[in-house]
């Protein structure tokens, strides 16, 4: 393993940042759920585009999403699709939705061996 | 941009330079629009370009920004913060920076207490089919934080939870315990003292 478990919260974190796991939390299931669906929505409107993985946090009443891009489209298209993604998931998500993208020239190096 | 820190540093240079401090007291105790536009008259001008003016003024009366109500506001005895998370070093820095701000309002922060984090241990089967005595476990690990403060109005804690929990960090749960004072109800007489009771005879 790049990373094994026991460095979790020392070098290794998390995809998803919520509060559902928490002692006592209620909501783990459906936080899940929501991240699965937006993950896979996202692969699907950046297809080929995804330089690494999808950050989601959650605060308050927003989710913001962190996305790396490879230089595939014109910045155009990129601006329509973050457009399109933010208002398709704040309707399915009935919750604030914001996109933060970052576009890199070549897919990013997680660890150097 | 330039423009409002411009205009800012203006007004703040204007105000305070080379005035004596009874004259600055002075100053920021006349507080009206139409003193501002006499000592600024360029403002007007300024007005019709689209500046965008900071909603602080140093010259402007304070009834503006606070509100003042009749009813009395809520006393608060104890305010408890339980804050949740699953890495220690987020909640370090969140329990500096409540603390950082408690200190700069003057809040009374009696105690910062780091309960024992607790485990949430699950075991299962690794294979999808027989294997029953290969198994993996895994865990989840909250670590808490509480914060009791002591003595807070309820217009203070307002502002300050608000403050505190706009900046919670995403993944950190916070519970907040308030104990309020309430005036006795009128049908209940406080309890009498050993002056006001007449002296009991012992039975013979």
């Amino acid at each position: 393993m790049a990373n094994p478990p026991h460095f979790m919260g020392v070098r290794k974190s998390w995809n998803s940042w919520h509060t559902g796991n928490l002692w006592e939390q209620p909501g783990a299931a459906d936080r899940t759920f929501e991240d699965m669906f937006v993950r896979k929505f996202l692969q699907g409107t950046f297809h080929n585009c995804l330089a690494d993985e999808i950050i989601i946090k959650r605060r308050h009443n927003t989710i913001y999403v962190a996305l790396l891009l490879l230089r595939r489209l014109d910045p155009q298209k990129y601006y329509f699709l973050l457009g399109y993604t933010e208002t398709l998931l704040s309707h399915f998500l009935k919750c604030v939705v914001k996109l933060e993208i970052s576009v890199v020239p070549r897919k990013v190096v997680y660890k150097y061996i | 941009m330039a423009a409002p820190i411009g205009n800012l540093a203006f007004r703040v240079s204007a105000l305070l330079a080379g005035r004596s401090i009874a004259q600055r007291l002075a100053h920021t105790t006349t507080k009206t629009a139409e003193n501002h536009l006499r000592y600024f008259p360029k403002q007007a001008a300024l007005t019709t370009a689209t500046v965008f003016q900071p909603a602080l003024c140093y010259s402007s009366g304070t009834s503006q920004l606070v509100e003042t109500t009749d009813e009395p506001d809520v006393l608060y005895k104890k305010i408890v913060l339980l804050c949740k998370g699953h890495e220690e070093a987020v909640l370090d820095s969140y329990e500096q920076f409540v603390s950082m701000a408690a200190k700069q309002l003057g809040l009374n922060l009696e105690k910062i207490h780091r309960p024992r984090r607790t485990y949430d241990r699950i075991t299962m089967l690794r294979s999808i089919h027989v294997h029953k005595k290969a198994k993996v476990q895994y865990e989840i690990r909250t670590h808490y934080r509480v914060f009791h403060f002591k003595h807070l109005t309820g217009s203070t804690s307002n502002v300050f939870l608000e403050y505190v929990q706009r900046n919670l960090p995403e993944g950190v749960a916070m519970e907040v315990k308030k104990t309020a004072i309430e005036k006795l109800p009128d049908n209940l007489k406080p309890p009498e003292t050993q002056s006001e009771t007449a002296p009991v005879e012992a039975p013979q």
